[in-house]
């Protein structure tokens, strides 16, 4: 929801490790900023806009792009991306549009994780709608409790089955008392909340100077171990 | 563990290349304009299996056994299914030697009961390089492959090939570096590198086929055809000689039967072709020999079905079963084999063949009075015969209803058996499509028939087996005649149902529209409007 709590290093680091399991896997870097697809040296080809994705079909096809690792492939950011809500907008069943500009690339993989921006918004309500799970990391912080709680709010709104809904902490310093609070406070409310902790570790920010996933550049790390941790989690849901 | 398509795969190109190019410059002038990124090189051993009749690779697959895995790999492309195996666990010979997998699985359906045997040991030495873009991006692979086949530890250099692989949407880079590649003058080549093996071992996998394969032509004298047809048989037979003796897997005896049942009833349908004498030296000969296989095949095919019999009984009565199994059949097979290899080293079998293969080469055939089709067209024959025996088939199954008693449908079995080999004996002489699309049809109706026989078949043989055991010796044998006892109560039950079938295929079978096709094909008369 928020900016900066880990959402592209997760969708990175557990998309690789799926490709790295033989699952036939893609990230679709639905972020204007483009995050993921730097961290994969990928550019979006010039003529690749969000009206065109959101048309679907072969120009999605055209524009996914190998990574340099086995089975994983990546569809790339475009600035243009920022309009989506836009484009989005100007279509038929503007909620359930994604599901349907998906499904041509689908059977081409085994897991799909879609890298999202920042914000609730039209694009996020077609994710949630698309999605098998929504995995949403969050810092624990007292506002972070306040976004869960907000996030849930919207979905009940929109109809969305909150049981697809899970959560993990992210960012999370194993000395700060507050932090241990949080997590007790809302393990002990919350439903769907992964156990495993994505610790506060340079690592993770080292992957904009490597361009890589931690797993691909320090797999003895205690991050990229948390993120093998993770995804054991996730691949069992 | 993946087997789905995979587009960027489809695309790899290979190049023969020589030793001396492996060099970076070399490299970097076919990738001018990107920077190289090569990784260090490494050595994989692949140990290729197949079946005797090479069902992998006329399907376009091979598989390999790598330091722990196998692989079955789609020929031509990067694509494969690979399976990890414990080594000293399994020892992959048949499909069901492997744990349910994907692997196992696919297997099954190319090989079925086939064994695998080990056909040519590969070394690849391979050193890889990225290419990338100014992101440091890999946009395409490019690979040298120095590849050796390992004969008897000897190495022996098959290939140096040049590898150029894509990556998904740089299509762009990848098509500069081939043209790069093709201005330097290498040849491409497929990269079939089993094919190439075999081919440097000497094996023509369509060599080893049990199907029938010979050329007739409509003109041809009935006796040369004949002679082609039987030449062809005798082929099969001595091909499956080393198999059967081996014991490699029970395919090896079947085609040899098979065989040779088509080589006497090529005598007894159609008369008249060679002298009386020696058609009925042969076919005594035919005769004996499908007798000597007779014990081995029945206990062949019972142990072939001991899974499926362990599924469709109670799961108390499997120890009994298995009992059955391992302590009867499994010894009765041992002794049956043993007795039949004797018999493959005896007199009668080197005899009959000897008969055959001399009067194959035996020119020209000497005619008598006995050998009024010594000259006949080929086609003249084949379409009386045909036509004659599928007459024979519709008279016989009309004659059959609800209430027939079992020794009809026999009967129509074997009649069927006569049409159908005739159909395949000359199938050539006749259009493709329409020849297919007969046998499928006949397919159906054999295939309900054989059922129906081959459960009657078992309940008899188990009746037998039950009359063997001494039921008040011991608890093994009590628990065996009781799982055998089921068995033939569920076995009763299928054959009735193959039973219920029957009508209804024997109605497809003879409805108009394939009597149409049947009278328009092989006879003679003008066709009805």
């Amino acid at each position: 929801m928020k900016g900066g709590v880990g959402k592209t290093a997760a969708s990175v680091n557990l998309a690789f490790l799926a490709a790295r399991d033989e699952f036939r896997t893609i990230i679709c870097d639905l972020d204007p900023q483009g995050a993921s697809s730097y961290y994969f040296r990928i550019r979006a080809s010039k003529e690749f806009s969000s009206s065109k994705f959101v048309k679907g079909g072969g120009s999605i096809s055209k524009n996914i792009k190998g990574t340099d690792y086995a089975k994983l492939d990546l569809l790339p950011s475009k600035l243009s991306f920022r309009n989506m809500d836009l484009s989005l907008d100007s279509l038929r069943n503007s909620k359930t549009r994604l599901r349907k500009i998906f499904k041509a690339i689908k059977d081409e993989y085994d897991y799909m994780f879609l890298d999202c921006p920042p914000g609730i918004s039209l694009l996020s309500e077609n994710v949630f709608e698309a999605s098998d799970a929504i995995i949403v990391p969050l810092i624990p912080t007292t506002l972070s409790a306040l976004t869960y709680n907000k996030l849930v709010e919207f979905m009940e709104k929109k109809g969305i089955d909150l049981s697809k809904l899970y959560i993990f902490f992210s960012m999370v310093e194993k000395r700060k008392g507050l932090h241990q609070n949080i997590i007790k406070e809302m393990s002990y409310k919350g439903k769907n909340i992964l156990e495993t902790h994505i610790p506060y570790r340079s690592s993770i920010e080292k992957m904009g100077i490597y361009r890589m996933p931690v797993n691909e550049f320090e797999p003895g790390s205690e991050s990229a171990q948390a993120y093998t941790a993770l995804w054991n989690e996730i691949k069992n849901l | 563990m993946v087997g789905a398509r995979d587009l960027n795969h489809n695309r790899i190109k290979y190049f023969v290349t020589s030793q001396s190019q492996t060099d970076k410059e070399f490299l970097s002038q076919i990738a001018s304009g990107y920077l190289i990124n090569t990784e260090t090189a490494y050595v994989k051993i692949q140990n290729y299996l197949d079946t005797f009749d090479f069902r992998l690779y006329k399907k376009g697959l091979t598989l390999s056994k790598e330091s722990k895995s196998y692989h079955l790999s789609k020929l031509n492309l990067a694509q494969s299914m690979t399976q990890v195996i414990d080594r000293s666990k399994v020892s992959l010979r048949f499909w069901w030697d492997l744990p349910d997998c994907p692997l196992g699985k696919e297997l099954k359906s190319c090989i079925d009961v086939r064994a695998l045997l080990p056909v040519v040991d590969i070394r690849r030495h391979i050193t890889k390089t990225r290419v990338l873009n100014k992101d440091e991006k890999t946009v395409a692979f490019l690979s040298i492959q120095n590849i050796s086949l390992s004969d008897n530890g000897k190495k022996k250099l098959l290939i140096n090939m040049l590898s150029l692989a894509p990556v998904r949407g740089y299509d762009r880079e990848f098509n500069r570096i081939k043209s790069n590649i093709e201005r330097s003058m290498l040849k491409e080549c497929g990269g079939d590198v089993f094919g190439m093996a075999l081919e440097s071992i000497g094996k023509e996998p369509s060599n080893y086929s049990s199907k029938l394969n010979f050329a007739l032509a409509s003109q041809m004298p009935a006796s040369r055809a004949f002679k082609n047809i039987l030449s062809n048989l005798l082929q099969t037979m001595k091909l499956n000689e080393y198999g059967m003796k081996e014991d490699i897997d029970t395919e090896f005896l079947h085609d040899f039967r098979v065989a040779v049942r088509r080589a006497r009833s090529l005598l007894t349908l159609i008369k008249g072709v060679f002298p009386e004498d020696v058609t009925s030296q042969l076919k005594m000969d035919f005769a004996r020999l499908g007798k000597m296989t007779n014990l081995l095949r029945d206990l062949d095919v019972y142990l072939l079905k001991r899974q499926e019999y362990l599924n469709i009984i109670p799961e108390d009565m499997r120890l009994g079963l298995n009992y059955l199994f391992d302590e009867i059949l499994c010894k009765k097979r041992k002794e049956a084999h043993k007795g039949f290899v004797k018999s493959l080293a005896g007199y009668s079998y080197k005899s009959a063949l000897d008969t055959l293969d001399n009067f194959l080469k035996e020119q020209p055939i000497r005619g008598d009075k006995s050998t009024f089709n010594l000259n006949t067209p080929i086609i003249e024959l084949a379409k009386k015969t045909i036509w004659k025996r599928y007459k024979k088939v519709i008279k016989t199954g009309r004659q059959i209803d609800d209430e027939s008693p079992d020794p009809v449908l026999h009967k129509l079995r074997i009649e069927c058996k006569k049409l159908r080999y005739c159909l395949e004996f000359f199938a050539c002489l006749f259009p493709d499509k329409e020849m297919e699309q007969i046998i499928k049809q006949m397919k159906r109706l054999q295939d309900n028939l054989g059922d129906f026989n081959d459960l009657y078949v078992q309940q008899q043989s188990l009746k037998s087996f039950i009359q063997e055991f001494d039921s008040g010796k011991d608890e093994y044998d009590r628990n065996c005649a009781i799982a055998a006892g089921g068995l033939i109560s569920i076995l009763h039950r299928k054959q009735k149902q193959a039973r219920s079938l029957f009508s209804n295929r024997f109605e497809q079978f003879s409805i108009n529209e394939n009597k149409a096709l049947f009278k328009k094909l092989f006879s003679n008369d003008e066709v009805l409007a």
